[in-house]
């Protein structure tokens, strides 16, 4: 299937370009930063997030069949990653978070077969780690996620909100784990996957994990799986909205967390258009 | 307008609801339909509206002259249908803008208009929202989300000013509703009201028919209109219940 989606970058964004494995440092210029990250071919980047920046990664369209990405984030840095797949690809990232980090990632996939591996760390006390996806699951494209999210130290928080939508034969896999090791107490992780069923003939797996050591946490993890709701539906189509349309709201509702997190409206709004078209 | 003979419906699954409804609503009018609870008057407002959940098993339903049965609900909404729901739906992530900018232009465009173009749209939302003294804040809040029961009923009444149906059926927009919060609502539908349009008010109180006067109130039992009378009836059901009506129908 030939894919003709893209994203069109229309803002100036500071490029980082990885042509080859390489080491980019992002620095603490006083203000928040946005940067676009471009790669070509199989490579792997490590990106340090440098003391107390701020910085937003965006990566949409590029075509890398393969990736791998180890991000280390200082005490006190954030970092906001916005992903967007298109294309075929295969992604292994590893996070290192040290005290008082941020990590906020919206990884977007809406075509292609994609696998994504993430091993995350939260290696200092007071992290923040909060990770939303949307997937719309077409054709016979295969979609996994497979998260391993480590708590090594107390006083830390995470989220996770992956949402998939799976239309056609589309197959869609969910595989969370959150470890809790013995002595990260006071750790809050929450871990969800929610599923809209589309087409009885996708397919959709779900396995969210906690793994705890320590004895005072709160955690919680939970999947669904359901359509979308007709009340809603009738709802909306009640006050003149085509069933259609009605779809692509619920859709784009359904969304919402992984959405609200991309703050730039030209590229929300392109995805948007994508998820749109993409209805039947 | 609306004109319902013998009309007969089920739940998707399986239960008898409505038993031979017989109505017939003329422009210019109001008629308030009441009932304990159960009786069916949501399923009624249902299945004029066309919703999929309910299959009409018998009789007529017209609008305008046209059998409307086999249209779908966006068709009946475009052609001046509006139900006013008991319980709106939350949206998040669609504005109250959003949704109701969506509903007008797919109406102008199931009527070959194009879009309305959007200073117009801007104004005239504006206007609606302050008719129903909508805090304008609200528009460009998620639909029905986190909104109390009162701020969900004056968005439902926002929304039917700006769609300008020609019969709105208004499902239990009272309930919840504090006496202020009522006569706003109530304000909103009398302003909308013209000898082309007509209303239908389901209520469990008479008090919202002080300020929707009816013209016709019939009184609606186990899915039958078991009497129909003039705005005296709802008066004297307030002051007697039901009893002395229904007894004849256990
Ligand atoms: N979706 C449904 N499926 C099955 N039964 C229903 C459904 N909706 C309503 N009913 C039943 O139909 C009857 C009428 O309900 P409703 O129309 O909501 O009454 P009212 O609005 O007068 O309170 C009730 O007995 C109710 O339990
Ligand atoms: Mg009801």
């Amino acid at each position: 299937m030939q894919n003709s989606k893209y994203i069109k970058i229309n803002e100036d964004l500071t490029t980082i370009k990885v042509e080859h494995d390489s080491r980019t440092t992002l620095r603490n210029t006083g203000q928040a930063e946005s940067y676009l990250l471009l790669c070509s071919g199989s490579h792997s980047l490590c990106l340090t997030v440098e003391k107390g920046a701020d910085v937003t990664l965006i990566e949409a369209s590029d075509a890398t069949p393969d990736f791998c990405y180890e991000i280390h984030l200082e005490s006190g840095a954030s970092l906001r990653h916005v992903r967007i797949d298109l294309t075929d690809k295969k992604t292994r990232y590893t996070l290192h978070q040290e005290k008082d980090s941020r990590y906020e990632m919206s990884l977007i996939s809406l075509c292609g077969n994609q696998e994504n591996l993430f091993t995350m760390h939260s290696e200092g006390e007071g992290t923040d780690t909060r990770m939303c996806g949307f997937t719309y699951g077409q054709a016979a494209y295969k979609v996994k996620n497979t998260i391993r999210l480590h708590h090594h130290k107390p006083h830390a928080t995470s989220y996770q909100a992956f949402k998939y939508v799976a239309d056609d034969k589309s197959r869609l896999s969910f595989d969370g784990k959150i470890i809790v090791e013995l002595n990260a107490q006071k750790i809050e992780a929450y871990q969800k996957n929610n599923n809209i069923l589309i087409s009885e003939e996708a397919h959709i797996a779900s396995d969210p994990q906690l793994e705890i050591y320590a004895d005072d946490v709160r955690c919680s993890h939970g999947s669904t799986i359901g359509q979308l709701d007709a009340d809603a539906l009738f709802y909306m189509q009640s006050r003149g909205i085509s069933y259609k349309s009605a779809c692509g709201m619920l859709i784009r509702s359904f969304a919402d967390e992984p959405l609200s997190i991309i703050k730039e409206d030209w590229l929300r709004e392109q995805i948007e258009d994508i998820i749109a078209s993409m209805l039947k | 307008m609306l004109e319902i003979k013998e009309l007969t419906a089920r739940s998707d699954d399986g239960n008898d609801i409505l038993k031979g409804i017989n109505l017939t609503v003329r422009p210019g009018e109001v008629h308030a339909i009441m009932g304990p609870n159960g009786s069916g008057k949501s399923t009624l407002s249902s299945v004029i509206a066309g919703n999929p959940k309910f299959i009409k098993t018998g009789g007529t339903l017209r609008f305008n002259g046209e059998e409307i049965d086999e249209l779908s609900p966006e068709e009946r909404a475009h052609r001046g249908i509006f139900l006013s729901f008991q319980y709106p739906v939350e949206i998040p992530g669609v504005s109250v803008n959003n949704f109701i900018k969506t509903a007008i232009n797919e109406k102008r465009r199931s009527m070959g208009l194009e879009d309305m173009p959007a200073g117009e749209l801007l104004r005239m939302i504006k206007e609606k929202a302050a008719l129903v003294e909508l805090d304008p804040r609200f528009l460009s809040r998620s639909l029905n989300e986190g909104f109390s029961g009162g701020e969900k009923k004056r968005a439902e009444i926002f929304q039917m000013a700006a769609l300008a149906p020609s019969l709105a059926i208004l499902d239990e927009t009272d309930s919840g509703l504090d006496i202020d919060a009522l006569r706003i609502v109530a304000n909103g539908v009398n302003k909308l009201k013209s000898p082309e349009n007509a209303t239908i008010v389901i209520t469990h109180y008479q008090r919202l028919l002080d300020y929707i006067v009816p013209d016709y109130v019939h009184v609606l039992y186990k899915g039958r209109i078991i009497k129909t009378g003039g705005r005296e009836l709802a008066l004297e059901l307030e002051e007697k219940g039901y009893d002395w009506l229904i007894k004849d129908y256990q």
